[in-house]
Formats: structure tokens, sequence, C-alpha cells
């Protein structure tokens, strides 16, 4: 069985599925959409943020390095500097350990399945009164197929918590049946209608993304959608109509339509990384923007349609 | 532009939160709190332009026309000479007396409830009976009563008098040594004058004073009866003796009281006939006349009634028979029966929902006007406020049913609207208490007042029944009484009514600190960082503790030390205080004093016993690291701790961090938690339970932190949880270390639920984020929380939520962030009037953002 690193359980989630949750992020994703807001999560494999904030280059890191990827440089009259070659960089983490800062911290965790779940139901309190639960996020869940389904069957069978699976469904239909006994609602992105940026730009297939939607809503467990919209990628007017015309087939059978216009939040993450990002600069979009889409996706019948997308608690939905 | 909490990501998605009031679109983030205060009326608006604040700041008073009057030192002194001979109880019914009939009123422009302890506005009372120390810390400063050289004169008649003299002659040199360092233990009650109360308000709105006098009068002449029986008893005889003066002193102080209404009503009647020109004020003057005519004499008739007689009592009862702080009255359910009558009925002073919210409004800019003359120490404790003000109101009645009503919603409303620092308010939260209150809870709290603080109303509940049993003349509170309670100061609950309420400090507020504690039982209880003295018992070198367990029972020596000291001093205190320092007046109101014909303040029927560690957390954090890393891990020696704490971690930075990184309170950890509690229940609460105070009842730990958490922190070396010497204290009884909880505000609260036995008094400081709680998911998010909260069986929870962004436009420009309210331990203070080392303690306590926590690096530009 292929397990995930995690990067983060992070509790009191309230923006992941119906009140407040604590969500499971996999590092690990098929696709590689260049917007991507949570950077961290696209390589399966083990990497380490550098807060250049906190870094005092006190050189410990340079003298440790085995691979020669890091290299004190004394400017004179200044405070030594460093430099880092990342194509020499093994990974090995030896330059996290040492860090008295925390200027460099390792992302991903190896964690076994029972830890992982000790932490996720630690909330289940908080579940019961809020109507919340467990969401298992990424990444990409499906790229570790078997891991996912045992633990939303232990999840769902021993802990009787209530799960969501935040998915691209970029996975083949036998990885995701399975899941139906113990998932409660799915919530799925669409990145775009348009097959041929889905096969070039994210790197998926368009048709087995849909097929896949498709399935799931016929098997009558619940499914919202997620619709992420990137200036320049899908936020021209035949986007909006295709978004619509596609959605509006099933208006009466989703839970609901969660509209994510583009923001600039990950910026930091990426340098953070050593990365780069292309969409470095390029504003938040207005929520103005979206309202043609939101006002369409309601007219056509769709519920629940939200900018952001954050779900009402339990305790006080009657009340508002 | 106002900052919409957008801002979270995960799984690359915004999540809109627009506000719940698209006005504040318009309003940016550091400016927020200057836009939210909105008075109901142009009259209240006038009265808070015009406060006139008490706050200090590091002890020194913002308001630089601020001082202390003499008129009361003077007429007490006075009467105190011209009184000797006479039982003690009288002379000091005498006292008050001589102050009421002769003290200058003050009738200021625009009030409606009326009534002052001071001969100006500017000025508050000093207490030279109560103690020596904090009249001579005045004498000394700017401050200074006029003419000084009578002042002078007159603290040192009372020298001799004075309650520090009485309580030194039993105490060795070495423990008062040692408490006067105010760093494992505070400075005892009597030397300090500092005092608590929960007024019997009930009975002066429900009988008035005249009927009280009638009480006393038949007590007196039943007495005199029994004393002339024939054959002649002299052992039951005798006794009515002290019983026919504590009598005769309260009709002597009722009396007075009486008077001195009377006087009021008087003033506003000659200033509406000759003076007044606004016909209108001039109708409002007469009705205020007719009011202070009445009441307290006679039982109250309407709400207005209702409102002036509590506000006399409360000036009696903490400013000018003797100083105590707090504002202890459960007032919703106090004030219910004259909302009906004037608001519901109409039948007498008839107002409406709108006018009882204005009348809350004035009411609270009375307390903001209202300064306390306290020793500078204790205004160092208190920054940013003028003393410690909270009432109480939700909760519920007997029966465990509901007890929020109109009246509730609208000390709430008349909160929000007015914006002031004080009074605090406490809310009981009960899971049948009314959601619409509740949301009127959530505004004042979103709007970022910190008040209300929630507290557990079964923990509290449960506790005054718990306590019942221990009384000594075997009538504590009743199963239904336990429900009628309210926070006497902060933290600590106290029944009210008409009797068995607590009357004087002895039984609350003890404070210990355990963070100082832990660095002296790290050095044979030495302290070697501020007074260089043997400051607690020899509890043996550090490193010869072979194990764990001794070092665990080192510190509880010094603890159990301390504890004990510090709760004789109150009770000595406590002692001396029922035969010098008698209360006429209150015991005229306390039905228990009225049929016992005993004072109030030596008769206890309701133990109450509520002391107070505070800097638990950097003590309990310390135990967790030297576990850890000395006994568990041996990664250090004790010998190397000890080295690195003594040159304050310089030249050991691997070594600080690895003990800062050591796991911490706060965050749901299992290895940490699990010392922790057993830290609480099995010493800080366990020792504590093993102690009988004056009430005869086991004592319990409450931590209510105020500013102490600053003082002891800056006399605090440095601490074996990576903290430096110096820097501050944790700043809530269990609130985790600031900055140091890095899982959100549910493992906090997973935490802190771990912590049942022996103790269950606490104060939980969260800081939350504004523009979420600000969003139209506001309410619903926090009842959720709220909600898990009370099933968690936690005793209290209190929020801040006001920006970073806001607090430090703050520092920079305070004179544009006057309405900036931020809450510090057991009350709220006035940000701008905080030292700048205090500001920074808030500041640095995490926001919990509610599932965004990394939202502020994710903004980092690099």
């Amino acid at each position: 069985m292929r397990t995930p690193l995690i990067t983060e359980i992070q509790r009191f989630s309230l923006q992941d599925g119906p009140g407040i949750r604590t969500t499971i992020f996999f590092k690990g994703c098929p696709l590689h959409c260049p917007w991507c807001h949570n950077p961290e999560n696209l390589n399966p494999e083990n990497e380490f943020y550098f807060y250049a904030g906190k870094c005092t280059a006190c050189g410990r890191c340079a003298k440790i390095c085995p691979s020669g990827a890091l290299k004190a440089i004394c400017v004179p009259d200044k405070n030594a500097v460093l430099n880092f070659d990342k194509s020499k960089c093994t990974l090995c983490m030896k330059c996290v350990d040492v860090c008295l800062f925390g200027a460099r911290e390792v992302v991903g965790k190896s964690l076994d399945i029972d830890s992982i779940v000790r932490e996720a139901v630690a909330d289940k309190m908080f579940y019961k009164h809020s109507g919340g639960g467990v969401t298992i996020s990424g990444g990409e869940p499906l790229l570790f197929p078997d891991f996912t389904l045992e633990l939303a069957r232990i999840l769902k069978t021993k802990e009787q918590v209530h799960i969501t699976i935040e998915t691209s469904c970029f996975a083949n239909w036998d990885k995701i049946e399975p899941l139906l006994e113990f998932v409660d609602l799915f919530i799925v992105d669409i990145k775009s209608m348009d097959p041929e940026k889905i096969e070039y730009v994210v790197g998926g297939s368009h048709k087995k993304i849909l097929s896949n939607i498709e399935k799931l809503i016929n098997s009558g467990v619940a499914v919202r959608i997620h619709l992420p919209i990137i200036p320049g990628f899908n936020d021209s007017a035949s986007d909006t109509k295709s978004y619509v015309d596609y959605l509006s087939q099933f208006a009466d059978k989703l839970s609901g339509v969660d509209v994510l216009p583009f923001h600039s939040y990950a910026t930091g993450k990426y340098a953070q990384l050593n990365r780069e990002y292309q969409y470095k600069g390029i504003s938040d979009l207005q929520s103005q923007k979206i309202m043609p889409l939101v006002n369409a996706l309601n007219k056509k019948g769709l519920r629940q349609v939200t900018v952001g997308g954050i779900a009402k608690t339990a305790s006080t939905s009657n009340i508002e | 532009m106002a900052t919409v909490a957008e801002s979270v990501n995960y799984k690359g998605k915004v999540i809109n939160f627009p506000l719940a009031n698209q006005q504040e679109n318009e309003v940016a983030d550091d400016m927020l709190h200057e836009n939210l205060a909105r008075p109901t009326t142009e009259r209240t608006k006038r009265l808070k332009a015009r406060c006139r604040w008490k706050h200090a700041s590091a002890g020194e008073f913002i308001d630089s026309e601020v001082r202390a009057g003499i008129e009361r030192m003077r007429f007490i002194t006075e009467a105190h000479k011209a009184s000797e001979g006479q039982p003690e109880v009288i002379r000091r019914a005498l006292g008050l007396a001589n102050i009421l009939n002769k003290s200058t009123l003050v009738l200021q422009q625009d009030e409606f409830i009326i009534g002052y302890h001071a001969e100006d506005p500017e000025m508050f009372p000093l207490y030279p009976e109560l103690s020596y120390m904090a009249v001579q810390d005045y004498l000394m400063s700017d401050y200074s009563p006029q003419p000084k050289e009578e002042a002078e004169a007159i603290n040192q008649y009372w020298k001799r008098f004075s309650m520090q003299s009485k309580g030194e002659g039993y105490f060795s040199k070495e423990d008062l040594t040692r408490m006067y360092q105010v760093s494992t233990m505070e400075a005892p009650g009597f030397a300090t004058g500092y005092n608590s109360i929960t007024p019997p308000y009930e009975t002066i709105l429900q009988d008035g004073l005249l009927k009280r006098i009638e009480m006393a009068k038949a007590k007196i002449e039943h007495a005199q009866k029994e004393m002339e029986k024939i054959p002649w008893n002299a052992t039951e005889g005798l006794e009515w003796i002290s019983k026919i003066d504590v009598w005769k002193a309260m009709i002597i102080a009722d009396e007075a009281v009486i008077n001195w209404a009377q006087r009021h009503a008087r003033l506003a009647k000659i200033i509406a006939e000759s003076f007044e020109t606004d016909p209108a004020r001039r109708e409002e003057l007469l009705e205020i006349a007719d009011i202070s005519h009445r009441v307290p004499a006679e039982p109250c008739k309407g709400l207005k009634d209702a409102f002036q007689a509590k506000w006399y009592t409360y000036l009696l009862c903490h400013a000018i028979d003797r100083y105590a702080s707090g504002y202890a009255h459960k007032e919703d359910e106090l004030l219910e029966p004259y909302y009906n009558i004037s608001v519901e009925q109409k039948t007498f002073q008839p107002m409406t929902y709108t006018d009882v919210v204005e009348m809350v409004e004035m009411e609270r800019l009375k307390i903001s006007e209202h300064g306390a003359g306290k020793s500078r120490a204790y205004r160092e404790i208190f920054p940013g406020s003028n003393d410690l003000f909270i009432l109480t109101v939700g909760g519920t009645k007997p029966g465990y049913v509901d007890a929020c009503s109109d009246m509730t919603d609208a000390i709430l409303e008349g909160a929000r609207n007015i914006r002031t620092t004080e009074p605090s308010i406490v809310f009981r939260w009960h899971p049948s208490g009314r959601v619409k209150t509740k949301q009127h809870v959530f505004e004042c709290i979103r709007d970022g007042l910190g008040y209300p603080s929630i507290k557990h109303d079964i923990i509290g509940t449960e506790q005054m029944k718990y306590y019942s049993q221990f009384s000594k003349n075997k009538n504590g509170v009743t199963d239904d009484e336990a429900h009628y309670w309210a926070l006497v100061l902060c933290m600590s609950p106290g029944v009210c009514g008409r009797r068995k309420t607590q009357k004087t400090r002895s039984e609350g507020g003890g404070s210990i600190f355990p963070a100082k504690m832990m660095e002296i039982v790290l050095a044979d209880g030495f302290d070697w960082s501020y007074s260089a003295m043997q400051l607690g018992p020899h509890t043996g070198e550090p490193t010869e503790f072979k194990t764990f367990e001794q070092l665990w029972e080192a510190f509880r020596t010094q603890y159990a030390y301390a504890v004990s000291t510090v709760i004789r001093a109150k009770d000595v205190c406590r002692y001396f205080e029922g035969k010098y320092l008698q209360m006429p007046f209150v015991s005229s109101i306390d039905d228990g004093a009225m049929e016992l014909g005993r004072d109030a303040v030596e008769l206890s029927e309701q133990p109450n016993g509520w002391h107070n560690p505070i800097t638990t957390i950097v003590a309990a954090n310390s135990m967790v690291a030297i576990k850890k890393l000395i006994y568990d891990e041996k990664k250090y020696t004790m010998q190397q701790l000890v080295t690195a704490l003594r040159a304050n971690w310089e030249g050991h930075e691997a070594m600080r961090l690895d003990f800062q990184n050591a796991p911490k309170w706060g965050n749901d950890d299992d290895y940490a938690d699990s010392i922790i509690k057993d830290f609480y229940e099995d010493i800080i609460g366990g020792e504590m339970a093993k102690i009988t105070n004056y009430s005869g009842g086991p004592v319990k730990p409450v931590g209510q932190a105020v500013g102490l958490y600053m003082e002891i922190g800056s006399r605090t070396g440095p601490t074996p949880d990576g903290r430096f010497g110096g820097d501050a204290g944790d700043d809530g009884g269990i609130s985790p270390y600031m900055g140091t909880d890095k899982k959100g505000p549910t493992a906090v609260l997973r935490s802190v639920a771990k912590v049942q036995k022996n103790q269950k008094a606490n104060l939980l400081n969260q800081r939350l984020s504004v523009p979420i709680m600000r969003s139209i998911h506001g309410f619903s998010i926090w009842k959720s929380y709220m909600d898990a909260w009370e099933q968690l069986n936690i005793d209290h929870v209190q929020f801040n939520v006001v920006s970073t962004a806001e607090m430090k436009a703050a520092q920079q420009e305070p004179e544009k962030h006057q309405d900036l309210i931020v809450r510090v331990s057991g009350f709220s203070a006035r940000f701008v009037d905080i030292p700048t080392y205090g500001q920074n303690t808030i500041i640095a306590r995490n926001e919990q953002a509610f599932g965004a926590n990394d939202l502020e690096y994710l903004n980092t530009q690099l």
C-alpha cells in the first residue's frame, strides 16, 4: 500500500466541508495546475521550507551539508549570506536538523495510520455540535487510493464521523467506487470544460474526470463542485457558459457549487520552496468578476451556490 | 478599507467571509474600534465625552487632573477622635455618619443616576484606617490630597491603629520580608487594604432602610427584655451586649444613609427650582429629587428607583464606608422585577426598552468615572482601567431554568453601544440560555470589548453547593440559592442575595506565583535573580535530585509554604477587621447579620475560599521540559540547566531552543498535558485543598492573573520552559503561554478540559480573528465553539477580537485609538493606557484564525 506523506492535519477547518472539521492534507498530486495554491502538496516526496526572515546566516547548515548544495559566502563588511544550489541538494534534511532558528522546516511527515486517526478524531465533540467531521484532502487523495480507502473505512466504521474527500477525480473509477461505502461527501474540482486545457496545462484527462463526476452523482452520494476561477485561464464568458451548461444538468442532484476566485496568497510558499511561481504579481480576482457566473448558476436552480464556500454549522443553521 | 476574511487558503480556495455590517467595508482595519461606539442618545454621547476616567498606566494616572480628596479621611478621623471610649462598632457607624452628613455632594450636568464618593468628580477618597502604606504612597505623589500637611497628620494619627501594625505581630520577620517582595507571594492583606464584597442589594431594593431600622429596633427591644429576665443568667445574658451594639450601629448608619440620599434630593430640587433654565431638565431634576427622597429609605417601586438605590448602595459598600474592588451582583435578575413594572406593565416610572438601554449606558459611565484610592502596586496591576468592576448576567434559576430576560439584553446592548472599559460583564453560559441573548453576548465580543467573559453555569452553581456543606453555622446556601451567584471579582463566583454573600477579601484572591517558585526550586529556595535572599524553605540542591519525583516534591514544599502563608495573612487580617473595621451599614442590609446581631465582616455563613495561583503555566511547562530533556531523554544534566539559567541562557542558545521546543501546554499534546494535569490537580489545587480558612471550608485555586503576570514576570529570572529572565509570565490561570499554542482553538480547549480535579475556576484567554468574527458566519462559528466548550466542562473563557494591525497602529498614535479595548486577564482595559510591555504580551497571543493559522506567513513578502 502506497502511503502518503502528511503535510498538515489542520484542526478547526471551516472551509473544507460543512461545520467544524479536521482536514488531512496528503502530499502529492498527479496534476500540475500552474496556479496551485498549495504547492507543497504537489510533489509526493519530502521537501523543506526555507524562511528567509528567520535565517541568521550562522552557517551551521552550510557546514553540515554533505552534497555541497549549501555554501556560506562572506561578503566584506556584511553578514554572511547563503548560496543554495538546488540541483545538488539530495534532500537529506541535515540542514533542517541543525538549524537553531526554525528557518528550515521539513514539509511532509510520515505518519502511521493510527496517529492520523487519533489526531483526526480529537475534535469529535466539535463535529457533533457543528455538523462537521473529517476531510481528506491534498494534493490528491486518489493518488494513494488504498491508503485513502483504509483511512476512510476506519474513520467511518470505528469512529462514525462524517467524511469528506476533496479530489480532482482524476483516477480510475475502480479506485473511487469502493470509497462510496464510507464517504459522505465528495468535493470535486472542475478546472476547465476545455479538454485541451486540461490535457496540456493541468495534465489530466477531461473525459475521465467528467465521467467520474457523473458516476459519483448517479451513485446518489452527496457531491459539491468547486470552480477555481483563474485569470486568463478559465474566466472568459465562454468558460462561464460552459460551466453553467454542464452543471445545470445536475441542478437537482448536486449539493452545491463553490466558486473560488484566484488569490495570490501562495506567493510566499513558492518562495519558501524555492520554486518559480507563474502567477507572481497577478492580482487577486475581484468578487464582482465572478458574479455573472454565480448569478447564472443560481438562475439555473443550482443549490447552495457560494463564493468561497463555507458551510453553516449545524447548531445555528436554523436561526440565521 | 476593512480586511474581509478572504484570507483562508487551503486546497486552492478562497473562502469569502463578507462582513455582517457592509458599512464597515469603508473602515480601515487599524481604525475599526474607533467606529464601533454608538451611544443610544445624545445625552449618553455627551456624558461619555466628558467622562473623567481614572485609568492608570504603570501606576500613574493618565488624566493629570486626577487626585485624592481629603474630605473622607478628614471626617472619619474627626469622628474617630470624638468617639474614643465608645464600642468599636459604634465608632465605625459614627465615622460613616460623619462622612455622609458633612461630605460635599456632586450633581453633574446630564446625569440621571446621581451620587459620588468624593468632593470632586476628579477625585477619589483615601482610607487611612485601612492601609497606612497606601496613603503614604499618595502623600509622596502628585496626587496627594490637599492640604497636604493635614493629610500627613491624619495618616500619622492612624498609623498606630492600622491593620498592618495589628497583623504584623503574628508573623516572623522572615515571612514578612518574603511577602513584601511580591514575587512568590503577594503582600499581606493587612498591608495593602485591598478588599472585595458582594453587597446584599436585594434587601435595599425590596425592604428599604426604614424597614431595616425597624427590624434593628425590634431586635434591641427583644434583647433588652431578655436581659431583664428574672432570674438573671449571665451565660446567656451577657451575649446580648455585643449584639445590642451591632444593632445600634446599624441604626446610626442607616439613618445617616437616608439623610445623605435626601440631601441629594434637596440639592436636585434646589437646582431645579432656582437655577435650571431648560424646562425638560427641570422636570427631570424634580423626578431625581422624588426618587432620592424615597430611596433607599423605602422599597423601590420602579426601575429608576432600583438603579438609583443600587448606585447609592454601591458607593457605600465599595467606596465610602470601606474600599472594596468589584461590582458583584446578578444585575439582570436583581432588576428584572422592576423592569417588568416599568417596561412591561408600565404601572410605575413607565419606560421603553430603549430608555432602559440608555439607563444602562448612564450607569456604565458612572462606573467609568469611579476612581479607587488603591495603592500604587494595585494601580500597576490593573493597567488601562479604573479598578476591577465585574457584573454578572445570564445563567439559571433553580432547576436550571434559563434566567435570561429582556433586562439581560438591555444590559448587553447598552454595553455594546457605549463602549467603555468598565464595568466588565460575565455571562453565565447554560445550554438552556436563550439564543437571542447569546447573540447579544456575541456582538459585544465581536466588537472587541473583551467582555462578556463566559463562565460555565453548572460548574459555578455546583461549587456554591459544595462550599455550603462547610458552613460554620450550618447555614450555607440551599440548592435553590446556589443558582443565584455572580463573580465577586474577575473569576471567583460567590452567592448573591439577602444573606450569606462574601463581605471581605479573606475569602478570595490571595496570590501566589508558581513561576518564581520554579525558579527558586532550582536554587534551594534562594532568589538569585531579584531579591538575593532565601525566599522560601530549603528544598535541596537541584543537582542532587536523582528523579523527577524529587523535583516535584521540592516544588510542592515551596508551594505549600507560600500558599499557607498568604492565606494565613488573609485570615489574620479578617480577624482584626471583625474587631476594628466593622461595616454597620452592610450588616444592616444582610439578613444574617440582622438576625444574629453580628457584624457582617465577622460573620461567615457560606464559605467561598478562592485563592490565586498566577503564572502556573510557566512553572508547568518548565516541569515538562525538565522531565523530557533531563530525566527521560537525558539529553542534558541538571547541572547544565542550572548553569544555563544562571547565564540567562546566554551562550546556551541551542540548549534554550531545546527547552523552548519541548512540548507546551495548549496543544492537546499527551506528554505535556498529562504532567500538567497532575501539576494542577496534585499540587496547585491539591495543596490548597488541605487548607481550612476563616470560613471553615477548603480553598480552591482561581487563576485570575490581572496584570500581575507582567509584574511577576519582570521579577522572575529565566525558567526552564525556555523563557528569558524578565519576560512576562503566562497571562491567564490556565491559558497557554503566549504564542505557544500552535494547533488552534479546539486543541486549547481539549488541553484545558483535561484538568478537572481539585480546581475549577481558571482563566482562559483566546484571541480570535477579527475578519472571521465580523463576517456573516461569525455567530454560527462562535456558537458551536461555545457549545463544545460547555460540554467539555471548562470553567471559563474570554476573547480578544482585535487585530494586530489595530494594536500596532494604536501604539504609534495612541490619541486616535481611545476606544480600542482589549482583554487583559480578568478585566478589560483601554489599550493605549497599558504600558508598552503589557501591550506587547497581548499582541503576542496567538490570533486563532479559525482555520487559517498560517495566514500571517502567507502574506509575508520574501
